[in-house]
């Protein structure tokens, strides 16, 4: 590893488990698309599964692991470009992204969940 | 430059440049779903008004080719971590690389041949399609 700091390891923590946890999210994500080709009905009775409250729960989740590697993706792709090894600039580029990550989270989670308070969701 | 001298060379490059579309293409994707119409309107007319467009299938095969290979990638890169695993190294890398393959062809299979049953785009009458179509979204 290259800048070995307590931000570091928690970060590319984070990017591995959220990196499995997207690829077979995605993996499954294109298995449920196959009901497109069974027929309309059986694809209506397939996405009504995403509009119960489990899964706008879990929607919310996969928001933050998607958030959370892609910003700490573009924090790697800035240090390898920016030729800084600094730790210090990592640590600075660390909290900017759990600002961003937190930030984003608020509004998507507000659109998410907003349903469940309405009756409107399950 | 010496890169070109190190193992795994294309892969380092890949990976950024992959994850950078991927970065765009899942937002756009995100707030499309989620935001703009929502789970709760993700119905088979939904689905044929927006494949109705060649350019929405083009963003949906492209994130599913650079998601996948991204995602084999990265995979592939943790097992590398692990002594055990790099001894039998082919054979993983052929499984990672088998499930990727597959669910590649089954999602490029799903987003060439769709074509919606007889009248599912005509009767389509979601206000917020129309909304997207008014506002000029779709292209």
């Amino acid at each position: 590893m290259r800048y070995s700091i307590k931000e570091g390891m928690l970060s590319w923590l984070l990017h591995r488990l959220t990196g499995i946890g997207i690829f077979i999210f995605l993996i499954i994500h294109v298995m449920g698309a196959i009901y497109l080709k069974i027929g309309p009905e059986e694809w209506n009775h397939h996405v009504e599964l995403f509009n119960t409250p489990f899964f706008r729960v879990a929607e919310v989740g996969l928001m933050g692991a998607i958030l959370w590697h892609g910003l700490n993706g573009l924090r790697i792709i800035i240090i390898d470009f920016s030729g800084i090894r600094t730790s210090h600039f990592a640590k600075f580029l660390f909290w900017i992204i759990v600002f961003l990550t937190i930030l984003l989270m608020l509004p998507g989670t507000y659109i998410l969940l907003k349903p469940l308070f309405e009756g409107v969701a399950g | 430059m010496s890169y070109k001298k190190v193992p795994g060379t294309f892969a380092w490059w890949f990976q950024r440049i992959s994850g950078s579309f991927l970065i765009i293409l899942i937002f756009i994707h995100f707030i499309d779903v989620h935001f703009i119409f929502g789970v709760e309107n993700l119905e088979y007319e939904t689905v044929a008004e927006k494949w109705n467009k060649p350019f929405w299938r083009i963003m949906d095969a492209l994130m599913l080719v650079f998601g996948m290979i991204h995602g084999a990638n990265g995979i592939e890169s943790i097992l590398l971590d692990y002594k055990k695993i790099r001894k039998y190294k082919a054979y993983w890398f052929f499984f990672i690389r088998a499930i990727s393959a597959v669910t590649i062809i089954i999602g490029s299979w799903i987003i060439v041949t769709f074509s919606p049953e007889e009248g599912s785009v005509a009767k389509y009458e979601s206000p917020v399609a129309e909304m997207r179509d008014e506002s000029g979204s779709h292209e």
